[in-house]
């Protein structure tokens, strides 16, 4: 039996407790929150009348572009990304199975990827109408609906047979059960799914840039290095960062008082056999999605691939590009996923506002963009530096720059940039967690270390691999923060892509590039398989 | 499992991150190397140049490529423990931007001073020009001809190119130093009423002087403004390729040309090999190589050029004012953003 009850909220929690919890999630928060802080410095400046000249006169249609193309995204993103997991959750037509997995396939792309393919292949004159905010909605929705098609398929899933059944029980047809209680109930999972989507959109600088589209990103970028005016350019990045918390507010807002505990112990939703034309259309639908946002963009990089092999210049760098992805993508994850989960385990067991602050603050990381995470970073990181170098002179040592002379300073600013992507999944899944879960084992005499590490792990082995993959996909796929930090030596996929699009030599690019995307593959595909044997028992074991 | 062997666990993944973050650092990071080059120019792979003077001098060459204005941040906040050498920049406002924050040292050199002429050097030796590069007008062969064919930057705004008009975006730092050599040279104000005429003339705005040329080429625009080696490079592939440069304001200060510079990091800790780098980039033979590979005019006017360049060759060049625009980038990107340059 699955029952969707609305839990009363507690008593309003305790502003303040002085525990373990609130020291880790002040000095997580203050950790991720220290480099950013650098940027709303900038108002702070003697010169700020100067500079707010310089802001002011872009701002307007910059806001106006950036509305529209993370608006845009968003809605793009629900709205393709809702219905195939709705398509494949709740209906069976030739090659569901096949597209249940497949859908998943286009994260394996980074937008700027997408971007290049389908500027090289179309030429100066066929990209141009996607040289515009439409044309960016269009290109960054294809690459990014996936976030939401993983949460709410996997949403979807977890909802019981039953509460449809009821539903049509009701008298409500098929269609209206899923739009009147499946999609209601799959709001958090979409929210988040969109919140990450329109995230990736504000911080996206690759995609836009190649577009032309001037989003905040690229006027930050263009008054930075452009105007070579640091303080104005981060002026423009506070906006940003206001923007950034403005969502996360908004989500906040609209998931409300309700906190939806669901225990689905029945079986999942028995999917309804469509056919004849219908069937044809919900075949087409997602094939057509997928040649557009993953085979099509595929074949033709293989095809230049093949030109530009033979390149002496990609073929020796291939093999360190590889490797340095690979460690830093790995890194990422493994130092993100504890984190993130700590954090939210805090605001479990410890749920006070101090450490709700806290948690907010330590994600907001993900809507800053990458180059200026980077700056941020760049600049704490040097000082710290600097000074960890007065020290070791004292004693006659030189240590070199230990953060940003190295990968260090790279693997900091991914965990800054990425927290939030393992926070957001991991609260989506712990608040349909009942808490009379913890009361039993506690009952049952489990301290809090082993009721996370035997009850809450367990259940949520599918949210931590999703957002581990997601951690690595996204580090593997960083740009902005790469070029900007990269050591000696230390020149990624990523990069390599960017150095090569930068003079448009779309061949040379498409090693690295399909690189990226068999690596990325990999883990995209384990999910699934996990994702699908595990079923909907990840909420409750059996 | 109890309270311990969770413990347990924990600590040993810490260790292995602690691991692998070693590993990584191991693995990058500092170097060895006898010479370190930031370079913008082709951000992708090594210039054959550099390779050369690595064979030929037996010297381990690391080269590190980014855009000029990222390497210069990056050589700013590593300050005195940068591993950096040499800085190669592809725009003066960079080279600019690097004398202002003193991140460059003068080099006194005969053989740079032989080579390379007065006005493509600094004064104090901090820099020298590696090529030059005009920033001038092209034009469709087909539909831009006799008495159309625009002379002056100004006439971009003419009416009679209304609509027929492709400009770059203006985030490009080749457009944003043009604007500032023009504000240094003519004053906000003429600057302003030349931006905006050709922003009357409604010019479609591409991602690079690469798609302006390929547009031109395919007849959504008739003329547009691009630096001159993209089309050497088209040219060499396809000499039919219908694009042909005029070179701008000869009746006046001539056309607009910035410059690839290259100049010592100011905390190298191996000056003399720098010193040899840079003294072999201004050598005849590299020079040729600059102009051959690429299509950029050679500082060292003893370089022989390719027949494309020599045909070019002559006309009235407008260097770009390396110390005089200082700052007044900022107001050129302004000055765009205003106007509505995308």
């Amino acid at each position: 039996m699955a029952v969707a009850t609305e839990i009363r909220r507690p008593a309003r929690p305790p502003a303040f407790r002085f525990d373990a919890w609130a020291l880790l999630g002040l000095a997580v928060a203050g950790l991720v929150v220290a480099p950013l802080l650098v940027i709303p410095g900038s108002f702070v400046s003697p010169r700020v009348g100067e500079l707010w000249d310089i802001t002011s006169a872009i701002l307007p249609d910059v806001l106006a572009d950036t509305a529209i193309v993370t608006a845009g995204v968003g809605a793009g993103t629900v709205l393709l990304g809702g219905a195939l997991a709705a398509l494949v959750s709740f209906y069976e037509f030739p090659g569901r199975r096949w597209f249940d997995w497949a859908l998943v396939l286009p994260l394996a792309i980074p937008a700027y990827v997408l971007t290049f393919v389908y500027l090289g292949r179309f030429g100066t004159e066929g990209a141009l109408p996607l040289r515009s905010p439409g044309g960016a909605v269009v290109i960054l929705t294809l690459a990014l609906y996936p976030y939401v098609y993983l949460l709410a398929r996997a949403a979807f899933r977890g909802q019981s047979r039953n509460l449809i059944e009821a539903s049509r029980s009701l008298g409500m047809g098929r269609g209206r059960a899923i739009a009147r209680v499946a999609v209601p109930l799959a709001r958090p999972a979409l929210a988040a799914g969109a919140l990450l989507a329109m995230m990736e959109t504000l911080a996206d600088f690759g995609s836009v840039q190649l577009l032309g589209v001037k989003t905040l990103t690229v006027s930050i970028y263009q008054v930075w290095f452009g105007a070579f005016d640091r303080l104005a350019a981060s002026q423009l990045a506070t906006f940003l960062m206001g923007i950034t918390l403005l969502i996360l507010f908004l989500e906040r807002t609209m998931r409300g008082r309700q906190r939806y505990a669901e225990q689905s112990t029945g079986a999942s939703v028995e999917r309804v056999r469509l056919r004849g034309a219908r069937a044809a259309v919900a075949t087409l639908f997602p094939l057509a999605v997928l040649i557009i946002a993953f085979a099509g963009p595929v074949a033709q990089l293989v095809g230049w691939a093949f030109e530009s092999w033979d390149d002496t210049l990609v073929r020796s760098g291939f093999g360190t590009w590889l490797r340095n992805s690979l460690m830093l993508s790995v890194l990422a994850a493994v130092i993100v996923v504890p984190t993130a989960l700590l954090l939210v385990y805090g605001l479990r067991v410890a749920p006070s506002r101090l450490n709700r602050a806290t948690a907010r603050l330590a994600s907001i990381g993900y809507g800053v963009p990458g180059s200026v995470v980077a700056v941020g970073v760049l600049l704490s990181l040097a000082w710290v530096d600097h000074r960890i170098q007065d020290v070791a002179g004292w004693v006659g040592l030189s240590v070199g720059l230990l953060f940003t002379g190295s990968a260090l300073g790279m693997v900091f600013a991914y965990v800054v940039r990425f927290l939030a992507l393992g926070f957001q999944a991991f609260e989506a899944q712990m608040t349909r967690l009942s808490p009379n879960l913890d009361d039993a084992a506690r009952s049952l005499g489990a301290d809090r270390l082993e009721v996370m590490w035997r009850v809450h792990l367990p259940l949520m082995r599918v949210a931590i691999l999703t957002s581990a993959l997601l951690v690595f996909v996204e580090t593997m796929k960083e740009l902005p923060a790469t070029i900007l930090l990269r050591p000696l030596g230390g020149d990624t996929l990523a990069t390599a892509v960017w150095h090569s699009t930068s003079e448009s030599l779309w061949e040379a690019a498409a090693p690295p590039a399909l690189a990226i995307i068999a690596v990325a593959l990999v883990p995209v595909i384990v999910l699934v398989r996990t994702l699908d044997r595990s079923g909907s028992t990840d909420v409750l074991p059996s | 499992m109890r309270r311990r062997q969770i413990v347990l666990v924990l600590a040993g993944f810490g260790v292995l991150v602690a691991a692998g973050l070693a590993a990584l650092v191991a693995l990058t990071g500092s170097s060895d190397e006898d010479l370190v080059v930031y370079t913008a120019r082709l951000h992708y792979g090594e210039e054959e140049v550099f390779r050369r003077f690595a064979d030929e001098t037996g010297y381990d060459l690391k080269l590190f490529g980014g855009t000029g204005s990222a390497l210069t941040e990056r050589l700013r906040s590593e300050g005195a423990d940068t591993e950096a050498d040499v800085l190669v920049t592809v725009d003066g406002a960079n080279l600019q931007q690097a004398l202002e924050s003193d991140l460059l040292q003068p080099l006194s050199s005969p053989a740079v001073e032989a080579a390379v002429p007065e006005n493509l050097r600094d004064p104090e030796g901090r820099w020298t020009a590696l090529t030059t590069r005009a920033r001038t007008i092209m034009r469709s062969t087909e539909r831009v001809t006799g008495d159309d064919v625009p002379r002056r930057y100004e006439e971009l705004g003419d009416p009679r190119f209304d609509g027929r008009l492709c400009l770059r975006t203006s985030d490009s730092v080749y457009n944003s130093s043009f604007v500032a050599d023009r504000i240094a040279k003519d004053g906000t104000a003429a600057t302003e009423r030349m931006l905006r005429s050709w922003m009357a003339n409604d010019p479609v705005i591409l991602g690079s002087d690469v798609d302006v040329l390929e547009a031109i080429e395919a007849g959504s625009c008739d003329v547009g403004l691009t630096n001159h080696y993209y089309l050497g490079r088209i040219l060499a592939e396809d000499p039919e390729f219908p694009v042909t440069p005029v070179w701008a304001d000869q009746g006046a200060r001539g056309a607009h040309v910035n410059l690839s510079g290259v100049g010592i990091v100011r905390h190298s800790d191996n000056v003399p090999v720098a010193r040899e780098l840079v003294e072999f980039l201004v050598e005849e033979e590299s020079q040729a190589e600059f102009a051959e590979t690429n299509s950029e005019f050679p500082a060292n006017p003893r370089a022989e050029l390719p027949d494309q360049l020599a045909e070019w060759r002559g006309f009235r060049v407008d260097p770009i004012d390396v110390t005089g625009d200082a700052g007044l980038q900022a107001d050129a990107v302004k000055l765009m953003n205003e106007v509505g340059w995308r």
